[in-house]
């Protein structure tokens, strides 16, 4: 029973939080909101280009060669947008936008 | 003043609750073989420091009808007038009537799964880093079918939404076996470095849209006012 409540708790701190998640865009931090925007959209393209090479390893179409350009390019890329996200103040959770209603950017990785 | 709706259901005896976001009256609205409880509020109610509140509220008053019976709730917040609400439910009843008489007795529990977090180190070469990758996706769906197989009791349906750090599964419950489900899946054999949680009982809708389909906004039905025609 504890359980339970326990993670229903945890469900309604999350509703609410997640619900919260909008770009604030104001003169005071444009710089960061801008960021935040940008950043979610390239991470959203490095996700996509991740799971396509995995189906594409997965089905053997790729050279050893190949698999080794696009895990070096994918590994940077990851890199480089935390330690963006990072100068702007941003949490990784931060890039997964919240689009109203539509959802969000992609899943939640909420636990 | 415009309308903050909460769900739809089947029209029905049901004890509505009296106060929903920011105490206001929940009125209900019925129209098409289908009702639909909202609130007419102000947007400015729920904004800046009052929106996790009312995010609360909304939830519990859609949780007030849902423990009643099935629900499909609305994405929080939407704004409509009463003749766009009128019209979504004219639009898309037969549709919610299906799904709701289908699922009266049905709800959904979602169950996280996640790997243990160990500690490594960053991947030496770019065919290490996509192994990985594709070795945790393949012990991700080895697991979620490891926890299918285990627990049968009760499940409808399962449905599969697979991420790079988390699955997340969606059984089709009856309401009369909520418990017996929670109890097979404290005593399935946790799949090999993983863990998982449990949330639920959450209206259905999961399983609302075909299984090859996916929906972008979880357990809600996402509406606008730029989809009224």
């Amino acid at each position: 029973m504890e359980q339970a409540v326990e993670g229903l708790n945890q469900e309604l701190a999350e509703l609410a939080n997640g619900a919260a998640q909008r770009i604030d865009c104001t003169p005071e931090n444009i710089d960061q909101g801008l960021a935040r925007l940008v950043l979610s959209l390239i991470e959203l393209l490095r996700r996509l280009l991740e799971r396509q090479a995995i189906r594409r390893m997965e089905g053997g179409s790729l050279e050893d060669a190949q698999i080794e350009e696009m895990g070096l390019a994918l590994m940077k890329l990851e890199q480089k947008i935390r330690e963006l996200a990072q100068q702007f103040g941003l949490r990784p959770e931060d890039l997964n936008l919240e689009l109203g209603p539509l959802g969000n950017l992609w899943p939640e990785d909420k636990k | 003043m415009p309308l903050l709706p909460y769900c739809v259901f089947l029209p029905g005896p049901v004890d509505l609750p009296k106060h929903g976001v920011a105490n206001d009256a929940v009125q209900l609205l019925e129209a098409a073989g289908l009702a639909a409880i909202y609130s007419e509020l102000d947007p400015q109610t729920v904004a800046g420091d009052r929106f996790q509140r009312a995010a609360l509220d909304f939830h519990d008053v859609v949780h007030g009808v849902f423990a009643e019976r099935a629900v499909i709730p609305f994405r929080f917040p939407i704004w409509l007038s009463a003749d766009e609400l009128r019209d979504h439910l004219v639009k898309e009843s037969a549709k919610y009537v299906d799904f709701l008489r289908k699922h009266a007795h049905n709800v959904q529990m979602e169950v996280r799964l996640w790997p243990f977090d160990v500690a490594q180190k960053q991947a030496g070469s770019g065919i290490e880093h996509m192994t990985r990758l594709m070795e945790r996706e393949m012990r991700f769906r080895s697991a979620a079918e490891t926890l299918q197989h285990a627990v049968t009791e009760g499940v409808r349906e399962w449905r599969v939404h697979p991420s790079r750090d988390l699955t997340r599964l969606f059984a089709l419950v009856q309401r009369n076996a909520i418990a017996r489900f929670r109890q097979a899946m404290s005593d399935a054999i946790r799949p090999g470095n993983t863990r998982f949680r449990i949330s639920g009982p959450w209206p259905a809708t999961e399983f609302m849209h075909p299984a090859n389909e996916s929906n972008a906004a979880g357990n809600v039905v996402s509406i606008g006012r730029g989809e009224k025609s």
